[in-house]
C-alpha cells in the first residue's frame, strides 16, 4: 500500500521567513560563502557571494528562491523515514508543507491516494482536514491545560463521547508511560515528560501520518537515547507512517528505516542507514555523515598508494577514520602500509581519535584499542 | 474512502476551477479578517473620512476656502503658539521633576526609593482635571491660600491669577511627569555598570563617558517620552478648558470646542485635521527616533554591584525636599478636594460649622445627579471595554498567527486612533453619526462606539505584550489536530492571554470613568457620564464643593480600579 508520495515539490521562502536570504546575509555572510560553495559537487544551485552588491544580489527575484526544490520521494506505509540535514536545509519547511502549514509553490503531495496538495489540480486541503499528527520541537503544549486536557482536547473537538475520550487518554498515557501525570500542568513536567505528552497528544486521535520536527532537540544526550528507543517502539506498535526530522546523525541512524539527506532543499541521498554510511552518493553525504578523510589524486601520489587509478584524477578518495588501522611496526608484505607521526590525540573513552601526519598530509584515524599512543609517536597505518 | 470520493467528485465537476475552497479553516481565515476590516472601516476610517470631507467640501462642492479662512486668521496662530508655549512649560517641568526623581531612584543610594515609586504612582492615577480643580481651589480668588491669608490679615489684597497658560503647564506637567520618570528610569536601569567600567579601563575621561556613553543611551527614551507628553498635552481638553479659557487664552483643543459651540462646523473640521496632522508628525518622529536609536543593551551580566552615587550629607535635605514636594503636589490636592467636598458652600470660612455631609447626601439622593452618570459611565465603560478586548484580541490573533495582507491592514487601521486626540475622535463621530445612513447621535451607542475606537489600540498594546511570551507553534499544533480557527482562538489563544486581556479591560474601564471630551461632545440628557458631570456641575447652580464631591467619588473609583489592576499585573508576573 502506498504511503506518502511527494512529486516535484517546490516551496519558496516567505519574504519575512527567518531563513530568508536577506537574514542569512545579515547573520554571517562569510560562513554562507564558505560552507555553501566548498562542498558543491554536483551542478546544483548554490549560494555564491562573490561581489558583495547587496542590492543587486538580494532583489525580489532572489528572495523568492526555493527552500525546497524539485523534491520527489515515495514513502511506504508504516515506514519511519528520517530527514537529516543542517539547519536551514528545508527539513522543517518540508514538514510544514506536508502538514499544510505552508503552501508550496508547485508540486503534489499525496497520502494513500488522497490528494493533500496539487498545484496543477488547484487542490489544497486545509491543515485541519489532513488528519496528521505533528510533534513540534518546542512541544507546543498548551500551558493553561493539564496533561489530560492537552491530550483530550483534539478528541473533544472530534465530538467523541466522554467515556471514549477517557479510554483513549488512558490508552495513550499507558503507551508513553505517563499514567498518573494526568492532572499536572506542562510547567510541572520535565523536558522528557513534556516531549512524551506532546507525542501522546499527536497520536491520540489516530492520525494516519506522524510528523516529528526535531522532537528531541531540547533534551540531554542520555534522555535522547531513551526516548529515541521509545519513539521507535511506539512506531512499531502502531505501525504509523512517520517522518522524523533531525540534524543529529546518531538519532537518525538509531531510529530510521530509511534516511533522506537534504542540502539546500534538495535530496542528496535516500537509503537505509547502512547504505548511506557505507556508500555515500556524493561528497556532501560522505562529509556530512560521520568523519572522513578526503584524498585527492595528488595526495594519493604523495602517500604512494598503490591502488590509485588514472580515472580518479578528477575525484577524491574518501576513507572513514575507522577504516584505517594503526600498527606499531611496519609490515613489509603489505603495500598499503604507511609511516607517520601522531600529531593530535583526542580521547573519547571507548575510542581514541588521532591525527597522523604522513608526508605533510593529515589523516584522521579512529582506534578502539585501550592503549593510547602519545603525541610524536611514530606509527604505521594501513587502509583496510 | 468517502473523502477520496469527495475529492474526485469535486475535481470532476470543476475541471477549470481556479481554487477549490472546501475547507472550513480556509473560509474562516478569509472571512474573519474581512468582517474585522468592515467593522474597522465603518467605525474608524469612515468618521475620519467624513471629517476630512467636511473640511474640503462646502455645500457639496470641493473647496479649500475653510482652510484658507482658518490659516489666514490670526487667532489660529495665537492658539497654536499658546499650545506650543504651554507644551514647552509642561516639558520643562516634567523633565526636571521626572528626570531628577528617576536619577534619585536609580542612580543614588537614596533610602526612601519605595516612597518615590508610591507617590509617582499616585500622581499618575489622579485625573488631570481633578488636579486642575484642586489648583483652582487652592490658588483662585476665594481659594484656600486667599482665605488663610485673609484670616491672618483682613486687609490683604489678592492679586494672583490662577487662570493662565502657566497654570495649565504646571498642572499638566505635574500630571504627566511620571511618563518621564518611568521612561528615563527604564533606560537608566539598562545602563550596565560594565559599560562604564569598560570605558574607565580604556582610560576614558569622566566627561567623555557621560557625553559618549550615558547620554546617548538615555537620550532616546528622554526624547520619545517627551514626544509622548507633547502629544498628550496637546490633546488635553479638561485642564485647558478649566484653567486657560477663563483667562481668555485659547489653545487648539479649546478652540475646537468653542467652534463646536458656535456650530462653526467647517472650522471644527479644519482644526481637527490640522491637529491630527500635528499629532501624526509627533508620532512619526517618535517612531522613527525609537526605531533608529533604541539600543538593545545586553543586561544579562550578573556582575558588578551597582555603582550608586552616594548622597552623603545631602541625604537629609533631599529627603526633606522630596517629601515636601510630594506633599504639595500629590497629598495636598487630595486633601483640598476632600475638604472642599464637605463645605456647605464654596468660599465660606474655614471652620467646623461650615462643613457638612449634605453634599454627598444630595449627590446620592437625587438620582439624576450622580447615580445616572455613574451608572452610564460604568455601563459605557464595560460595554466599550468588552467590545474593544474582543476586537483587539481577534485582530492581534489574526495578525500574529494567521498573517495575511488584510490582517496587517486591520492591525494598522485599528491603531490609527492612537494619534487622534480624544476631542477629535468625538468630533469625527459627530460628523459621521449625526445623519443617515447610520444615525447614532443622541443614543448611548455613539459614546460606546467612540470609546471603543479609543480603547482598541490600548487593548492591542496590552495583548501584543502578552502574545510575545507565547510559544509560536501552539496555534499550529491546534491546527494540525483539526481544531478550527474559532475554537483555537477561544480555547487556546484567549486562556493564554487572559491576564493581558483583563489588564486592558480594566485600563479602558478606568479611562471611561474620568474621560471628558468624548462624552462632553456626544452626550444627551439621558447619556450623561461622570466626566460630563464633573465638567458641568459647577455651572448648574452648584459650586466647587459639589465638583469636589464628585471628584472624591471618581478618585475613589480610580484608586480601587488601579489597586485591582496592580493585582492583575502581579499575577501576570
Amino acid at each position: 500500500m502506498n504511503g506518502l508520495k511527494i512529486k516535484n515539490l517546490r516551496v519558496t521562502y516567505d519574504k519575512k521567513c527567518k531563513h530568508s536570504y536577506r537574514n542569512m546575509f545579515k547573520q554571517s555572510i562569510n560562513s554562507v560563502n564558505r560552507e555553501a560553495c566548498s562542498d558543491c559537487q554536483n551542478n546544483h544551485e548554490c549560494m555564491r557571494v562573490d561581489k558583495l552588491d547587496k542590492n543587486k544580489y538580494f532583489d525580489n527575484k532572489n528572495l523568492n528562491k526555493s527552500v525546497i526544490d524539485n523534491f520527489n520521494v515515495d514513502i511506504q506505509s508504516g515506514e519511519l523515514i528520517v530527514i537529516l540535514g543542517n539547519s536551514g536545509c528545508g527539513k522543517s519547511t518540508l514538514l510544514s508543507a506536508i502538514s499544510g502549514l505552508k503552501v508550496p509553490e508547485e508540486g503534489s503531495i499525496l497520502f494513500e491516494d488522497e490528494i493533500f496538495f496539487d498545484s496543477n489540480k488547484k487542490i489544497d486541503i486545509a491543515t485541519e482536514k489532513r488528519n496528521i499528527g505533528f510533534c513540534f520541537q518546542s512541544y507546543a503544549l498548551w500551558p493553561h491545560m493539564t496533561v489530560e486536557e492537552n491530550i483530550a482536547f483534539p478528541l473533544k473537538n472530534r465530538k467523541m463521547s466522554k467515556k471514549n475520550i477517557n479510554e483513549k487518554v488512558k490508552w495513550i498515557l499507558e503507551i508513553v508511560e505517563l499514567l498518573g501525570y494526568e492532572d499536572r500542568y506542562p510547567n510541572e513536567l520535565s523536558g522528557g515528560e513534556k516531549q512524551r505528552v506532546a507525542l501522546a497528544r499527536s497520536l491520540v486521535y489516530d492520525p494516519k501520518l506522524l510528523l516529528l520536527d526535531e522532537p528531541l532537540a531540547n533534551l540531554d544526550a542520555k534522555l535522547k537515547k531513551v526516548l529515541v528507543k521509545k519513539i521507535r517502539e511506539i512506531h512499531d506498535k502502531l505501525n504509523l507512517t512517520t517522518i522524523y526530522v533531525t540534524h543529529d546523525q546518531n538519532e537518525a541512524f538509531e531510529i530510521a528505516d530509511r534516511i533522506i539527506i537534504m542540502k539546500h532543499g534538495k535530496i542528496m541521498q535516500i537509503g537505509n542507514p547502512v547504505e548511506v554510511y557505507q556508500n555515500p552518493s556524493n561528497m556532501f553525504v560522505s562529509n556530512f555523515i560521520g568523519q572522513n578523510n578526503f584524498l585527492s589524486y595528488e595526495d594519493m601520489e604523495k602517500l604512494n598508494l598503490h591502488d590509485r587509478k588514472k580515472d580518479m584524477k578528477n575525484s577524491k578518495l574518501s576513507i572513514r577514520p575507522e577504516k584505517i588501522m594503526i600498527y606499531k611496526d611496519e609490515k613489509n608484505d603489505n603495500s598499503n602500509i604507511l609511516k607517520g607521526i601522531v600529531s593530535q590525540i583526542s580521547f573519547h573513552g571507548d575510542y581514541t581519535d588521532y591525527i597522523i601526519s604522513i608526508n605533510n598530509i593529515n589523516l584522521q584515524v579512529r582506534e578502539f584499542a585501550s592503549d593510547v599512543k602519545n603525541k610524536g609517536d611514530e606509527v604505521c597505518v594501513k587502509f583496510t | 474512502m468517502n473523502k477520496k470520493k469527495d475529492n474526485k467528485k469535486i475535481l470532476d465537476s470543476h475541471p477549470n476551477f481556479s481554487f477549490i475552497v472546501k475547507q472550513k479553516g480556509i473560509c474562516e481565515k478569509r472571512i474573519i479578517p474581512f468582517v474585522l476590516f468592515v467593522i474597522l472601516a465603518v467605525f474608524i476610517v469612515y468618521p475620519i473620512i467624513m471629517l476630512l470631507s467636511s473640511s474640503i467640501m462646502i455645500n457639496g462642492k470641493f473647496s479649500l476656502s475653510a482652510y484658507k479662512e482658518i490659516f489666514t486668521d490670526r487667532s489660529t496662530y495665537i492658539a497654536l503658539w499658546n499650545t506650543i508655549k504651554m507644551e514647552l512649560g509642561i516639558l520643562i517641568i516634567a523633565w526636571v521633576v521626572g528626570g531628577s526623581l528617576a536619577i534619585l531612584r536609580h542612580k543614588t543610594n537614596f533610602k526612601h526609593k519605595k516612597w518615590i515609586d508610591k507617590f509617582v504612582f499616585l500622581s499618575l492615577i489622579i485625573p488631570s482635571y481633578i488636579l486642575a480643580i484642586s489648583w483652582i481651589e487652592i490658588f483662585s480668588r476665594g481659594g484656600y491660600i486667599y482665605r488663610i491669608l485673609k484670616m491672618i490679615n483682613s486687609d490683604y489684597v489678592f492679586d494672583f491669577n490662577a487662570y493662565s497658560l502657566i497654570a495649565c503647564s504646571i498642572v499638566l506637567g505635574l500630571h504627566l511627569y511620571p511618563h518621564i520618570y518611568y521612561g528615563v528610569g527604564n533606560s537608566l536601569k539598562m545602563i550596565d555598570n560594565n559599560l562604564i567600567s569598560s570605558a574607565k579601563i580604556c582610560a576614558t575621561e569622566k566627561k567623555t563617558i557621560v557625553g559618549k556613553i550615558i547620554i546617548p543611551l538615555v537620550l532616546p527614551s528622554f526624547i520619545s517620552t517627551a514626544l509622548l507628553i507633547a502629544a498628550r498635552s496637546m490633546a488635553n481638553f479638561g485642564v485647558t478648558a478649566q484653567l486657560a479659557l477663563p483667562s481668555g487664552k485659547e489653545v487648539l483643543t479649546t478652540r475646537i470646542y468653542s467652534a463646536m459651540s458656535d456650530l462653526n462646523l467647517s472650522e471644527v473640521a479644519v482644526l481637527s485635521i490640522f491637529m491630527i496632522l500635528l499629532a501624526m508628525i509627533l508620532f512619526l518622529i517618535s517612531e522613527k527616533y525609537i526605531n533608529k536609536k533604541n539600543y538593545a543593551v545586553d543586561n544579562s551580566s550578573n556582575s558588578s554591584d551597582e555603582m550608586l552615587i552616594s548622597l552623603g550629607r545631602w541625604e537629609k535635605p533631599i529627603t526633606f525636599f522630596m517629601f515636601l514636594y510630594f506633599t504639595i503636589t500629590t497629598v495636598l490636592p487630595f486633601l483640598v478636594i476632600f475638604l472642599s467636598s464637605f463645605f456647605k458652600r464654596w468660599g465660606l470660612k474655614l471652620c467646623l460649622k461650615n462643613l457638612t455631609l449634605n453634599n454627598y447626601r444630595l449627590l446620592f439622593a437625587d438620582e439624576r445627579l450622580i447615580l445616572t452618570p455613574l451608572f452610564n459611565s460604568i455601563i459605557f465603560g464595560l460595554v466599550a471595554a468588552t467590545i474593544s478586548v474582543i476586537l483587539a484580541s481577534l485582530i492581534v490573533y489574526m495578525y500574529t498567527f494567521r498573517k495575511s495582507k488584510l490582517s496587517t491592514i486591520n492591525m494598522t487601521i485599528a491603531q490609527l486612533s492612537i494619534i487622534v486626540p480624544n476631542i477629535i475622535l468625538a468630533v469625527a463621530a459627530l460628523f459621521a453619526w449625526i445623519n443617515e445612513p447610520i444615525k447614532l447621535y443622541g443614543t448611548a451607542a455613539i459614546i460606546i462606539v467612540t470609546y471603543s475606537v479609543l480603547f482598541i489600540p490600548i487593548c492591542i498594546k496590552q495583548i501584543s505584550g502578552g502574545v510575545k511570551n507565547l510559544d509560536s507553534s501552539f496555534d499550529d499544533a491546534g491546527k494540525v489536530m483539526g481544531i478550527s480557527l474559532i475554537k483555537r482562538y477561544i480555547f487556546l489563544f484567549i486562556p493564554q492571554i487572559k491576564d493581558s486581556i483583563l489588564a486592558g479591560f480594566v485600563i479602558c474601564f478606568l479611562i471611561s470613568l474620568k474621560e471628558i471630551p468624548i462624552s462632553l461632545l456626544l452626550y444627551t440628557v439621558s447619556t450623561k457620564t461622570l466626566g460630563v458631570l464633573m465638567f458641568t456641575i459647577q455651572t448648574n447652580s452648584y459650586g466647587l464643593e459639589m465638583t469636589s464631591a464628585v471628584s472624591v467619588v471618581v478618585i475613589l473609583l480610580s484608586v480601587l480600579g488601579n489597586f485591582g489592576l496592580n493585582k492583575i499585573r502581579k499575577i501576570k508576573k
